[in-house]
């Protein structure tokens, strides 16, 4: 049917008020209103309506926000630094602890009197491992948090941002790590070490 | 495009100069509060969401094509932030048939505001503020902003579809409300 016959669809209506109905729908739908005063009507009040929209007068900005936005951004600058520094200064004192009381339980030959089966030293070396490599993913997905944060307020080179992993990624790697390290130190079965002997 | 002068701005703000960047804030603060307060219609959220948006454009210039106006990509990112920032806090604005009480919901507004704009023009936007967001945004977005549909579905990662219904709607509705006042009064 055409439209001339009927009203039209709300498509037609949208594309009318925006002038963008090509010339034989236009052609068509100004002959439908032309005889139909419920369509006449329904886009004469929208066009009203339209135009007092678009000359709605709005009320200015009282006061300049420059220094405000600029004092934000410095100050995330500055957060940044100061988060990069204390997670340099934790890693640093990780790296000094272990590298003294390594060689002490080492030179003090605590390690033997602590734990002396194969079992023992094998579930102390998987605990240990596990949380090193968790301490240090965690580590490593604050400081690519802190590094995104600081591209996006300080930094806005593109190229930077490219090719760094989601925190989430580096989390699951972190699972990954763990199951690894648990299958690398226990798949001979250290239970077998309190086997009865035959 | 970006004039020339946005462009140059622009390449030293990406320098990392900020000094720069204040200069373009300077140049569309105005322009950014009045697409804010449109659409929330309370002066202190128009002005903190102005803020965030100026925020937001720094973390995003990298990805700002300079061969297209500054301008308008700054008001539709603005015009977003506020469309995010009502679905977030479900602010509706509830038209009120008492014009005493026209502005309770929005306590903020200064009486000097409130003087300075007409009876008529006050049913508008009040009426423009009881839109649903999605078709307070549409309308913000295709009137003021003069965005294409296709515009406007990238603007706000809609169908086309979806964005021409809810321009329809809000069209429809605001039609409604405006007739709704008139038999009121």
């Amino acid at each position: 049917m055409k439209i001339i016959d009927q009203h039209p669809d709300p498509d037609q209506l949208q594309s009318y008020l925006d002038r963008s109905l090509n010339s034989s729908d236009l052609t068509e739908l100004e002959s439908h209103l032309a005889g139909c005063t419920t369509c006449q009507s329904e886009l004469n009040q929208m066009e009203v309506m339209l135009a007092r929209l678009e000359k709605l007068p709005v009320v200015s900005l009282d006061k300049d926000l420059t220094e405000s936005i600029l004092s934000q951004l410095e100050a995330k600058k500055q957060s940044f630094s100061g988060i990069t520094w204390t997670l340099v200064i934790e890693a640093l004192a990780a790296g000094t602890v272990l590298g003294i009381l390594i060689p002490v339980f080492q030179v003090a030959n605590w390690f033997s009197s602590l734990i002396n089966t194969r079992q023992e030293i094998l579930i102390g070396l998987n605990i240990f491992l596990t949380q090193l490599a968790s301490s240090w993913i965690v580590w490593l997905a604050q400081l690519q948090l802190n590094i995104q944060s600081f591209l996006g307020t300080v930094q806005v080179q593109n190229n930077l941002t490219a090719g760094l992993p989601s925190p989430w990624i580096l989390v699951l790697a972190a699972g990954v790590l763990g199951v690894l390290i648990n299958y690398l130190i226990l798949r001979d079965n250290p239970h077998k070490d309190h086997q009865p002997q035959h | 495009m970006a004039d020339s002068g946005d462009k140059g701005l622009i390449s030293r703000i990406l320098k990392g100069d900020l000094d720069a960047y204040g200069v373009l804030i300077k140049e569309y603060q105005d322009s950014v509060f009045k697409v804010c307060y449109r659409i929330l219609g309370i002066r202190q959220e128009a002005e903190d969401l102005t803020q965030d948006a100026f925020l937001r454009a720094y973390q995003q210039l990298a990805r700002y094509d300079p061969d297209r106006p500054f301008g308008p990509w700054m008001r539709t990112l603005a015009a977003n932030l506020c469309y995010n920032h009502l679905k977030k806090n479900r602010l509706v604005r509830v038209p009120l048939d008492d014009e005493s009480d026209q502005f309770r919901d929005v306590p903020s507004r200064s009486p000097e505001n409130l003087l300075l704009i007409s009876q008529e023009n006050r049913e508008l936007y009040q009426a423009l503020w009881s839109l649903p967001e999605n078709q307070r945004i549409a309308l913000e977005l295709r009137h003021f902003q003069g965005l294409s549909y296709q515009e406007m579905a990238r603007a706000l990662d809609l169908p086309l579809n979806t964005v021409r219904s809810h321009l329809y709607r809000g069209r429809q509705k605001l039609v409604e409300l405006l007739e709704e006042n008139h038999e009121n009064n």
